[in-house]
């Protein structure tokens, strides 16, 4: 049995997930962490660090990458190494529902917002200090952006094509989108789709904060990324990796479904390279096509789950975005907003709180928004900073709006379901 | 890292961080890696690890092989004996 969207396409089954995040080094740890009120955010300590105006960030932590053979920790960027990590939990995750499958009918869409920076750092360094002939031969396929995909290919052995979205921060969710048109299309039967990143180095942090777009609360790591906060001053830099399998729904075996995604909006702002579009007029417009695609009506959501990064222009499009495709409903629909947690994964971030959206619509309870309290006065929405809260159940499923938006003026909006498997909801 | 000092190291410490090297460019058992052992063959160095090689053989012993000469290799005890005859010897002071 399949459920068709109202443009004919098939939602797709999410039959396994993986992320590796500065809350835990998988989805099962992370999750924790978040419904326990951590914060991943600490201060930096590396002396490299001790210069920098932010000092502050999200990383993940060094027994994490463990697992790795050591030519894999010297061949590829940090980038490529966390998307395997979170590719081959949702690989392992996936394997009874892929079982029999042929791998040249399972693709991999694994975007990035930047790739490789740390190796582009690193060798520009030895090429200044050291001069050309210090730069390693292994600089190109180190820091291109599609490495990830292709280093995840490799290791899995997936030849049905390997795929790199990069539209900035919204990298991750825009991955989730292909996967379900590659499979709509049927060029795969499954899809490893997500997001990766590893930008918390000199170079992306002096990058981003020349812009004026990190937080400065280099006192206070765990209270310096607000999302939607009065007090914002910017987003925390992190690192880190989220990876989905899916398959279309008809062709997924009974009762291997954790969650769906029913369908995907995309727009773009055609505005600024850097500043959102100040009323969300085409943020608005993604998330309508999000929802008229999946044939669902506002009412119909239990939850949000925002982009809010902290920062103060692009909270505020957001929250005016949410405001004008829900309504009134925005009135009590509750909004939970991950950053406050984990710090900007930027491409990695679609895909790791998507993973989070899901667990939390099984689970039915919406963690608390850490720091988002108190609100800003502009943002009209039921953030969740006051604790967890228990999410409606209106039928056999619970259904959540997520949405991520990246530099460039992308937006995506994807529309989530899971089933209403848990009697006892956490409180 | 291992930096240039002002001594080159004797026959065995060269063979040693030879070893090293070739071993962090290959992921090689550093067991496999004797004098005899064939550098694509036995070890799995690829045409990008060839380069690796002329890195670390500059970084670590402050030798540079000429890119011509490195592509002749075909064995660990070739890249010794090259690094072995720049040593002391041919990059001591002129006078």
């Amino acid at each position: 049995m399949s459920f068709l969207t109202v443009t004919g396409q098939q939602r797709v089954a999410i039959v396994g997930w993986g992320s590796v995040t500065p809350l835990g080094a998988d989805a099962s740890t992370t999750w924790e962490a978040i419904q326990a009120g951590q914060c991943g955010i600490a201060a930096l300590k590396e002396p490299w660090s001790a210069d920098l105006p932010v000092q502050i960030g999200g990383c993940v932590a060094p027994s994490a990458t463990a697992s790795l053979p050591p030519l894999l920790l010297r061949r590829a960027d940090r980038c490529a190494q966390l998307g395997l990590l979170a590719a081959r939990e949702a690989w392992a995750m996936a394997s009874t529902a892929a079982a029999g499958l042929d791998p040249q009918r399972i693709a991999v869409v694994l975007g990035t917002g930047i790739g490789g920076l740390g190796t582009m750092h690193e060798q520009h360094s030895q090429l200044t200090s050291g001069g050309p002939t210090r730069v390693n031969p292994l600089t190109v396929p180190m820091l291109i952006p599609d490495a990830a995909a292709g280093q995840v290919a490799i290791d899995l052995g997936l030849q049905g094509g390997a795929h790199t979205p990069v539209s900035a921060c919204a990298s991750g969710a825009e991955a989730m989108m292909l996967a379900q048109m590659l499979l709509n299309d049927d060029r795969a039967d499954l899809v490893l789709a997500g997001g990766t990143e590893a930008p918390v180095n000199r170079l992306g942090l002096v990058g981003f904060s020349a812009m004026r777009a990190l937080s400065l609360r280099n006192d206070a790591p765990a209270q310096a990324s607000r999302p939607y906060g009065r007090d914002r001053d910017g987003f925390v830099l992190s690192e880190g990796a989220g990876v989905v399998a899916m398959m279309r729904e008809g062709d997924t075996p009974a009762g291997a479904a954790l969650g769906w995604q029913l369908a995907c909006g995309c727009s773009s702002d055609a505005h600024h390279i850097v500043a959102p579009e100040p009323n969300g007029i085409q943020a608005s417009r993604a998330i309508d096509d999000a929802l008229r695609r999946a044939g669902v009506t506002p009412d119909q959501l239990c939850a949000v789950q925002a982009h809010a990064t902290g920062t103060s222009l692009g909270d505020l499009a957001e929250a005016r975005a949410l405001r004008r495709s829900l309504g009134a409903v925005a009135d009590h629909l509750p909004v939970y907003a991950p950053k406050g947690q984990l710090g900007h994964l930027l491409g990695g971030a679609g895909a790791v709180e998507a993973i989070l959206g899901i667990q939390a619509l099984r689970d039915g309870v919406l963690p608390q928004s850490i720091n988002s309290g108190p609100l800003d006065p502009e943002v009209e929405l039921a953030v969740t900073t006051e604790g967890p809260v228990q999410l409606k159940q209106s039928s056999s499923e619970r259904l959540m709006l997520k949405n991520a938006f990246g530099f460039g003026g992308h937006n995506i909006s994807l529309v989530l379901s899971a089933p209403c498997n848990n009697a006892a909801p956490l409180h | 890292m291992q930096v240039l000092t002002e001594e080159l190291p004797d026959k065995q410490q060269l063979q040693g961080n030879l070893v090293d090297i070739l071993h962090r460019i290959s992921g090689a058992d550093p067991a496999l890696i004797t004098p005899d052992a064939r550098l694509m063959e036995d070890i799995g160095i690829d045409s990008l690890g060839f380069y690796e090689i002329l890195i670390e053989a500059d970084t670590c012993f402050g030798i540079r092989i000429p890119e011509e000469q490195l592509l002749q290799f075909k064995t660990v005890g070739d890249i010794q004996a090259h690094l072995e005859a720049l040593g002391p010897a041919s990059s001591s002071d002129p006078s």
